[in-house]
């Protein structure tokens, strides 16, 4: 009963108008960087940052939150229609979803992309609102040792299970708590690698430097490719699957919705992860499994259904431990950071209407897109015929106005200059910047962590291994970080990853 | 033998310089302290040392790259990258107007695909778009135009 009662004070904040207005934008918005190719989630995150400084902070995570799990919609629709994942997410879609369209099943697919992704939506909804609670009191009994394991563990399993070398994004990672140390030490109130700027003693800006690494970085990337075309796209019949169809589509949507439940809450999983293993499982039971690859509507129900599940789920670590499982949660912890909320588990129980809100406008925002995706699809079908060379001038426009009018300081320009050209450097040499953002983030909490547990230790290191909870979170990581070297995980994540770039 | 220009091995140097780099200032400037009692360069100079390993690490490992990437588009990476530095040096000097014009400028004429007309259109509606949005959206506090300008 309680949980109904929690659930009723969500809704109460969140079907007010400002919150439905500031959903609907969120969503809207990330199906349109969803759509458009070269535009993703964490770049649109990072760009509208700025903007959402003046809102409350309930509001705001409404807004951020709509766009992430709105892209995994709007992802679909290219990768069925032009066979471009829109999103890393859709790219398992594209394979017999653009097959179907090119039977002239297009409309078909989307809808049960879109369906599938709803009943994903709403069933990620209540898992939420069901796990994080029971989370947050376990994690409320962490002291500054669990949680370093903890932080530990959440950034080793992000550089095993995401895309990429292992070894570099924990390189990465480390180069991105360096950075995360500059400013003012919390302990001894000196300042380090400040090189006298006054304005580096808080801090190198996290707006700033995830604007650069994530949106000027990535205009760079697609700028190699300097084509001017447009995209040729498969036109929609009817919407409406056919009964088989239909019939054929309710299982992978329900193991889709479990895979994506799952594997979304553990670091590095997320949407991405989840869409290929549901695939995976789909061709595995299918009764038809010859179809694959052909336009097989398993194929499309499966992983639309995971990736949405997946990118609901993966909010559960960020909101009930603070630990972020991937870059856009790591934006969302800047976001709350930069909003004077502290995550962790104690932000259930001081923030009720902040955490309650958030997920029911989830399910509010997963009705909003259904209507969105559906019945107004060939206007986003238009959208598809915009030309790159049209857009990024503006999001370049949007990065410099956006990371200047944060804190009105020119500095930050400059470091958004820098923070590009690092990004797209990065990117040239296969390093990936999603454990640099995630170290950034947690690099303040990871020190304090650890200096709090050697001093009540009195500087036994031994102190991590003779608790039992973050004895248990040290071995996983250990095993974790040993595993990368064993050859039958370095294989079977090569065969996982080398589906992503087909 | 390693291939220095691979991205391998690049990464390898990168993650080795910064390593050394931030040990050196920590140890020079910073008190390391005793593991019970940290001072302010323990941190850093702990984790430049798990860097250097992880660069030695991929440089040991370094394979030759698997695919060509496509070539660098240097005339972009300078103007993009330019683009907010111009931006910072005349968003008060000059006003919001200008440096935003400026600077969509600088990226329009980095992609060689956009027409000199159509370059027009898009500066001009990128800049209108972004003074709505932030000017009369969101209400930043800095003039469109520097008012001493245009006294």
């Amino acid at each position: 009963m309680e949980l109904l009662n929690d659930l009723m004070l969500g809704l109460s904040v969140a079907v007010s108008m400002k919150s439905l207005m500031l959903c609907l934008l969120g969503v809207t918005l990330g199906t349109l960087v969803g759509i458009l190719p070269g535009l993703g989630p964490a770049a649109t995150i990072a760009m509208l940052l700025p903007i959402t400084l003046g809102l409350e902070p309930l509001h705001a995570l409404i807004m951020l939150a709509g766009i992430y799990y709105g892209a995994q919609y709007g992802g679909s629709i290219t990768a069925i229609l032009v066979n471009l994942p829109g999103e890393p997410s859709s790219a398992v879609t594209a394979i017999d979803g653009y097959q179907m369209a090119r039977n002239g099943r297009a409309g078909a697919a989307l809808c049960i992309a879109a369906v599938g992704s709803f009943v994903a939506g709403t069933i990620a909804t209540v898992v939420i609102a069901v796990a994080s609670p029971a989370l947050s009191q376990f994690a409320l009994r962490f002291g500054a040792p669990e949680y370093f394991s903890l932080t530990l563990l959440g950034i080793i399993m992000v550089v095993v299970l995401a895309q990429g070398s292992a070894l570099k994004g924990m390189g990465m990672a480390v180069i991105g708590l360096m950075l995360g140390l500059v400013g003012t030490d919390v302990f001894t109130a000196q300042t380090r690698f400040t090189y006298g700027i006054n304005e580096f003693r808080s801090g190198i800006d996290f707006i700033a430097a995830t604007i650069g690494v994530f949106g000027l970085a990535e205009i760079l990337r697609n700028l190699e490719v300097d084509d001017g075309g447009t995209r040729r796209t498969y036109a929609i019949s009817s919407l409406l699957p056919t009964r088989p169809e239909m019939k054929r589509s309710i299982g992978p949507i329900l193991r889709g919705t479990g895979i994506g439940s799952i594997l979304g809450v553990l670091p590095g999983g997320g949407a991405f992860l989840s869409s290929f293993a549901s695939y995976a499982i789909e061709k595995k039971l299918s009764k038809y499994p010859e179809e694959f690859g052909h336009g097989a509507i398993e194929g499309v129900a499966g992983p639309e259904s995971a990736n949405n599940a997946g990118a609901q789920t993966s909010f559960i670590p960020m909101l009930t431990l603070g630990i972020p499982s991937n870059a856009v949660m790591a934006l969302m912890i800047g976001a709350m950071i930069v909003q004077g909320i502290q995550p962790g588990p104690r932000v259930i129980a001081t923030q009720p209407e902040l955490f309650w809100g958030l997920i029911a406008s989830m399910w509010i925002g997963n009705i909003i897109l259904v209507i969105l995706n559906l019945p107004l699809v060939s206007v986003w079908v238009r959208m598809l015929k915009i030309p790159y060379s049209v857009l990024f001038p503006g999001v370049l426009a949007i990065c410099c106005i956006g990371t200047f009018s944060a804190n009105g300081l020119e500095i930050e320009l400059y470091i958004l200059a820098v923070a590009g050209l690092a990004g797209y450097l990065f990117m040239r040499i296969g390093c990936p910047p999603a454990p640099f953002l995630l170290g950034f983030v947690l690099g303040p909490m990871v020190e304090e962590h650890f200096r709090r547990a050697m001093l009540i230790s009195q500087g036994d290191a031994t102190v991590f291994f003779t608790r039992p909870i973050s004895a248990a979170l040290m071995m996983l990581a250990l095993v974790l970080a040993a595993s990368m070297c064993a050859p039958a995980l370095l294989s079977w994540r090569k065969k996982v990853f080398a589906n992503a770039e087909d | 033998m390693i291939n220095w220009r691979s991205q391998d091995g690049v990464s390898g140097l990168l993650f080795l310089a910064v390593a050394v780099y931030v040990a050196v200032a920590s140890l020079l400037d910073l008190e390391i302290g005793r593991l019970d009692q940290m001072g302010p360069g323990f941190f850093p100079l702990a984790l430049s040392v798990i860097l250097a390993s992880i660069g030695i690490l991929v440089l040991l490992n370094a394979k030759p790259d698997e695919d060509n990437q496509a070539p660098v588009n240097w005339r972009a990476v300078t103007l993009i990258g330019a683009a907010p530095i111009v931006f910072g040096l005349t968003v008060r000097s000059l006003g919001l107007v200008p440096a935003l014009l400026i600077s969509v400028a600088m990226a329009t004429t980095s992609s060689k695909t956009i027409k000199l007309s159509n370059a027009g259109i898009i500066i001009i509606g990128v800049t209108l778009f972004c003074v709505a949005v932030f000017k009369f959206g969101i209400r930043v506090p800095y003039p469109l135009f520097n008012p001493r300008l245009l006294s």
